[in-house]
């Protein structure tokens, strides 16, 4: 939690690794998303490592890569350097030196780098995130805020958000919700729809395993529910994390009291296509679910069973996987 | 077994996404598209499974047995060397009936619409009065020649001299003609070609009979007459009167002769039920034909099969007996309505059941598939896997404004998707008020790869029927009723259908210009250096010297407008000679106002629709981009330093290379490279076409499209500035995005398209490729229907999808025979993929599958 508010401290305007067009599933409707890059906590199993950090970082393709060494001749730290060995010469990329400025990546003649996040001024991301609002009406869509963590940019977000709003636009917000109440509180009015995840029932498990506060994101929960914000609880659910029998109890207990008050429970099964992305960030290390299959939906079925009797009704305010699909 | 959708690398989801159909969960994905293939009966089973298909591949003929017959060729000839004193018009009619009188009627198994255009269902038919060219194709091929051979040569050389190419010809340098002949930055001129295009008035045909129609020119005859013998003899008024009186006389002969020709039809059904079938419901089947032989075309069609075997007839002879004519231009739906509802709906006449006309729609485009014309080498192909350009069109308003959508085009729908042939390709024309039901069927034609319905903005098309309206010659171009009645000439552009003012021949639109090609010579002052090694346009100096971004915008624009002229002239100059020498007596008789004012399908032209298609503009349009970007606002490169590394295919200018191919680029929705680009579209190619005035009296508009030259003209075309290689493709249609260029998903490609404004093109092609699972998947529908009302929102003017995996293609490139049901859209026309070329298929694999992305979800079944 140390290094995120430090972060929290200097960084205003955050790097946007992605602004995706023509999303399906991060809230109702066709949906353009932006991806903000920066995450304060550090989900072992996380999905898009490239938004965990704040700074620029290079993804190295090294199927693509011919060994040409333009990028070695433009780099300004030899992070990236020609190795002799005797009559063979070997093209070494040493991340420790790299500052992700990116003069490979310009270099690069067949796309092997490529810079992950880049900055953006705000008119730009709300013509971008605007230009598809015709789609939007015709399918009940809009725009979602998502990270990293759009919290670890509030005063940002909050901007973001009402900039948004004033172009008439939907928009959801898709969040940990780990940060204090008064960041979230002034969102309320500008945003139309709050995606929280919620990633353990078990306080010891978000301290020291993911880095956050179990306590903190229950009282935002609560407290969004109660400002009639319309909610959906996101659940990842991760082999060996939060799938015991222990952990259903506990989440519908809890859950069970939102019946009818949150728009619905998402259920989201751990996949292992995030392990390409670690790859290509140089970051195989970090990344603990190695060799671990896609969580398929029939292994949840104790658990719906428990959500549906505790009064969610599947397929409406019960999913797996979350979607949404076309409103219309 | 079927790969769903894939997961994405999102956060912690797992989409799901089960088939609509559970059943394909066990189909392998290369499988797919053989096992979507239903036909409704039997009966188009059969006919299906023996079905002669005429498809070509790189020229060639797919079928072994396929060639020329030389039966047309014999007929005509010996008419017209008869004859020679007679009226020309009167000489064509001889001709056709001739034809008519003693060629070869067949008749085969299992069918429920009879009539073919050759004397044996494996030929086609050929055209030596049209084109020397395509004739001289066939009888140089041993493989495909008509026998015998020698005679062949004979008949076709007799034409020589009576031929469009010789008449037209005269008006051109020898320069003009050479570049016009050797297809690099304008496509040979349809009096070289014989290639044409035509738009029958079938509705006279099923709603007034011909015996009517020679009752019509049989009075106006007798008026003419009495005119002729009323007191004062006027010479300059009445003299005008002999030309006609021959005219409506070709027509009464022409007429006779078609209906004399389809009683043959009934006679030889009789014959055989009578005489030879053992089968009773066969023999039942022949008589019923018989009979509707017997009536139609000659009366009004009472039924469906009735207006189905007149539609047919008429298709024969004007399409393929009087004169070689692509296209199956027609609103099918709205023509056969009536009869469907007198047969299905009220069961006065033909009584039969919603699933028998589907059956019979079956067997419509099995006759389509074995029909082909003995055209060029050239145009076999520019339309590979297919047998020609077959196209017709559904959907939009009626006449009154209400929806056009009925059960008929239910029908037609369910039938396409059922039976699974490439042909006839149907246009969709789509209007708010079109029903859900039948959006639905479109939806599940091309959601099973059909690759059509291509959907065409109803209300733009209904406008641009007004806008030309206002340049007819006579003053009686379409009312704002008629203006509802339009369809697909041939793969893109509309025009009138009806009883009268349809558009019959393509020199009023048609043909092709090249801007890519264009681009690379205007860099060049003029020259080719990369394919004919000739200055195939103006001096327009050298780029080197050129200081602004203008300087190129405007030689760009001389070399275009040159290129426009001389095309359009072609055209007209082809227009003049087929008044003279390509009168269509019957065509004639079938349009009301040639029969009303004596005037000839060829001469008269009472709504003008000039057209004419660029295609590659995307590659010349993403050049001027890059120039602009590079040359003249970055000033990284000059143009001596793009010139070297052009002429060099860019090997040793790769940095080079990357910045030009990295330059903003269309269907990204990027506002540097739009705002350029809607400039080029809207004032050089549509801006300096509409400023000439074609045949018709009206202007010329484009229609940005592909059809198979794409590949053909990429391969003729150097590198260019956009960072394409020499030889590569071009653009793949009107106004889609280059190939793998459109990076930001199809939202933002509609919006980079919709900054055209539609109204000043005559039509624009537009390509999505669409991912198979979400297509497939419940939710598969509403996504799709989002998606295409915010098409038609921002009015566009089409819109058509190849929805097929990349896994099938390739399976269907490894082991061709087990994927003949696979069908892929190429450009205006869809084909069998197994038909084309390998360059061909790669460009259709190489196109952005456009995944509606992270995916769509599905809502939990689980069953607890």
């Amino acid at each position: 939690m140390s290094t995120a508010e430090a972060q929290l401290e200097n960084i205003k305007e955050p790097l946007i690794t992605n602004i995706q067009r023509y999303s399906l599933q991060d809230g109702p409707g066709f949906r353009t998303t932006i991806f903000l890059k920066g995450c304060p906590l550090r989900c072992p199993w996380c999905h898009n490592p490239d938004t965990q950090l704040t700074k620029k970082e290079i993804s190295y393709y090294a199927e693509k890569c011919i060994g040409c060494g333009r990028c070695a001749e433009r780099c300004p730290t030899g992070s990236t350097y020609i190795e002799q060995r005797g009559q063979e010469a070997f093209l070494k990329y040493d991340r420790s030196k790299c500052i992700g400025c990116g003069k490979c990546a310009d270099a690069c003649l067949t796309g092997a780098r490529d810079i992950a996040g880049r900055e953006m001024p705000m008119a730009e991301i709300i013509r971008e995130a605007a230009a598809d609002n015709m789609f939007f009406f015709n399918s009940g869509g809009g725009v979602t805020i998502s990270g990293g963590d759009p919290m670890m940019f509030p005063e940002y977000t909050l901007e973001l958000a009402k900039n948004l709003r004033q172009e008439g636009l939907h928009v959801a917000l898709e969040t940990s919700a780990f940060g204090p109440w008064h960041h979230l509180q002034p969102l309320l009015q500008y945003v139309n729809l709050f995606l929280i995840d919620i990633k353990a029932m078990d306080a010891e498990k978000y301290k020291n395993i993911i880095k956050g506060n179990l306590d903190v994101i229950l009282n935002n929960f609560e407290n969004l529910v109660k400002a009639g914000a319309a909610v959906r609880a996101r659940l990842p659910m991760i082999p060996g994390f939060n799938n015991s029998q222990r952990d259903y109890e506990a989440y519908t207990e809890y859950l069970g009291k939102f019946v009818g008050r949150i728009e619905a429970v998402d259920l989201l099964p751990f996949h292992s296509y995030g392990e390409k992305k670690y790859q290509l960030l140089g970051r195989m290390e970090s990344y603990q679910y190695l060799n671990v299959n896609s969580m398929e939906a029939k292994e949840l079925k104790p658990f719906i069973k428990m959500l549906i009797e505790a009064g969610f009704v599947a397929g409406k305010s019960l999913t797996v996987g979350g979607l949404i699909g076309v409103n219309k | 077994m079927a790969t769903r959708h894939e997961p994405l690398e999102y956060k912690g989801k797992v989409i799901e996404f089960p088939f609509e159909n559970s059943a394909e969960e066990n189909i392998p994905d290369e499988e797919l598209h053989e096992h979507l293939a239903k036909p409704t009966t039997e009966r188009t089973k059969r006919l299906k499974a023996r079905c002669r298909w005429k498809h070509s591949a790189g020229g060639e003929f797919v079928e072994k047995d396929v060639k020329a017959g030389i039966e047309r060729m014999q007929l005509i000839t010996e008419a017209y060397k008869k004859d020679t004193g007679k009226p020309h018009v009167i000489r064509r009619a001889n001709l056709l009936a001739n034809l008519l009188n003693k060629c070869t009627v067949i008749v085969q198994e299992d069918e429920l619409i009879v009539g073919f255009n050759a004397e044996n269902p494996n030929y086609v038919p050929l055209y030596p009065e049209q084109s020397y060219m395509a004739c001289m194709d066939y009888i140089l091929d041993p493989k495909i020649a008509p026998q015998p051979v020698e005679e062949a040569r004979e008949l076709a050389e007799f034409w020589i001299e009576h031929s469009l190419q010789k008449k037209c010809e005269t008006y051109f340098t020898q320069h003009e003609i050479n570049v016009m002949y050797s297809m690099s930055t304008l496509e040979t001129p349809g009096f070289a070609t014989g290639f044409n295009s035509c738009v029958p008035p079938y509705e006279t045909v099923l709603e007034d009979g011909l015996l009517k129609r020679i009752e019509l020119a049989q009075e106006h005859i007798k008026e003419a007459k009495e005119k002729l013998a009323a007191p004062y003899w006027n010479a300059p008024e009445r003299l005008q009167l002999l030309p006609k009186i021959d005219l409506w006389e070709s027509m009464i002969i022409a007429s006779k002769a078609v209906i004399a020709w389809a009683r043959r039809h009934a006679r030889l059904c009789r014959i055989i039920a009578e005489n030879f079938e053992t089968n009773p419901q066969r023999k039942e089947e022949l008589l019923m034909i018989a009979d509707i032989c017997q009536r139609v075309p000659a009366e009004p069609a009472k039924g469906l099969r009735d207006s189905m075997q007149a539609k047919w007839f008429t298709f024969l002879v004007v399409h393929a007996l009087e004169r070689y004519s692509s296209g199956y231009a027609h609103k099918a739906d709205k023509l056969h309505w009536p009869y469907y509802k007198a047969s299905v709906v009220d069961k006065s006449f033909q009584p039969m059941t919603h699933e028998d006309a589907v059956e019979i729609f079956e067997c419509e485009r099995l006759k389509i598939s074995e029909h082909a014309p003995g055209k060029s080498r050239g145009y076999r192909e520019v339309f590979p896997g297919s047998n020609d350009l077959f196209i017709f069109t559904l959907g939009g308003l009626n006449q009154d404004g209400s929806d056009g959508c009925n059960d008929c085009t239910d029908a037609i729908l369910e039938a396409a998707r059922n039976i699974r042939t490439t042909e006839p390709s149907i246009a969709f024309r789509w209007n708010p008020k079109g029903r859900l039901k039948t959006k639905r069927l479109v939806f599940e034609c091309i959601r099973d790869g059909l690759g059509y319905p291509s959907i065409k903005h109803d209300i733009v098309g209904t406008q641009q029927m007004m806008y030309f309206s206002q340049f007819s010659k006579n003053g009686n171009g379409a009312t704002i009723e008629e203006a509802h009645d339009w369809a697909n000439v041939l793969c893109m552009s509309p025009g009138l259908v009806g009883r009268r003012k349809t558009q019959k021949s393509r020199s009023e639109g048609g043909g092709s210009i090249f801007p890519a090609k264009i681009m690379e010579i205007t860099l060049n002052n003029g020259y080719d250096w990369s394919f004919t090694n000739m200055q195939v346009g103006l001096e327009t100096g050298h780029v080197e010297d050129f200081k602004t971004f203008e300087d190129v915008w405007e030689a760009f624009r001389k070399q275009y407008r040159w290129g426009m002229d001389l095309m359009i002239r072609a055209k007209d100059v082809s227009r003049y000679w087929e008044t003279r020498i390509l009168e269509n007596p019957f065509l004639s008789a079938i349009d009301d106002g040639c029969m009303e004012l004596g005037r000839e399908s060829m001469e008269l032209s009472e709504q003008p629709n000039g057209w004419h298609n660029p295609i590659t503009t995307v590659v010349a349009a993403n050049s001027m981009v890059a120039i602009k970007k590079l040359i003249f606002d970055d000033k990284k490169y000059t143009f001596a330093q793009l010139k070297k590394a052009l002429h060099n295919n860019w090997q040793g200018y790769e940095e080079m290379r990357k910045d030009f191919y990295n330059a903003p680029k269309w269907g990204n929705d990027d506002p540097y490279a739009d705002e350029i680009i809607k400039k080029f579209y809207e004032d050089i190619i549509a801006g300096e076409m509409r400023k000439i005035t074609n045949y018709s009296g009206g202007p010329v508009l484009p229609t940005g499209q592909a059809i198979g030259l794409y590949m053909e003209i990429g391969a003729r075309t150097g590198p260019t500035p956009d960072g394409r290689y020499g030889g590569d493709p071009a653009d793949d249609g009107g106004i889609s995005p280059y190939i793998g260029t459109d990076k930001k998903g199809p939202t933002a490609v509609l919006r980079s398209v919709s900054k055209v404004n539609s109204s000043t093109q005559k039509a624009n092609l537009l390509n999505q490729r669409l991912s198979v699972p979400i297509m497939r998947s419940a939710q598969g529908f509403n996504i799709w229907l989002a998606y295409m009302n915010t098409w038609s929102d921002l009015n566009i003017d089409h819109i058509q999808f190849n929805v097929v995996s990349n896994e099938e293609m390739r399976a269907a490139q490894k082991e061709p025979e087990k994927h003949g049901d696979l069908i892929v859209r190429v450009a205006g026309f869809s084909a069998r993929f197994v038909d084309l070329s390998t360059y061909a298929q790669n460009t259709i694999i190489a196109r952005t599958e456009q995944d509606f992305q992270p995916a769509d979800l599905q809502y939990l079944g689980v069953e607890l």
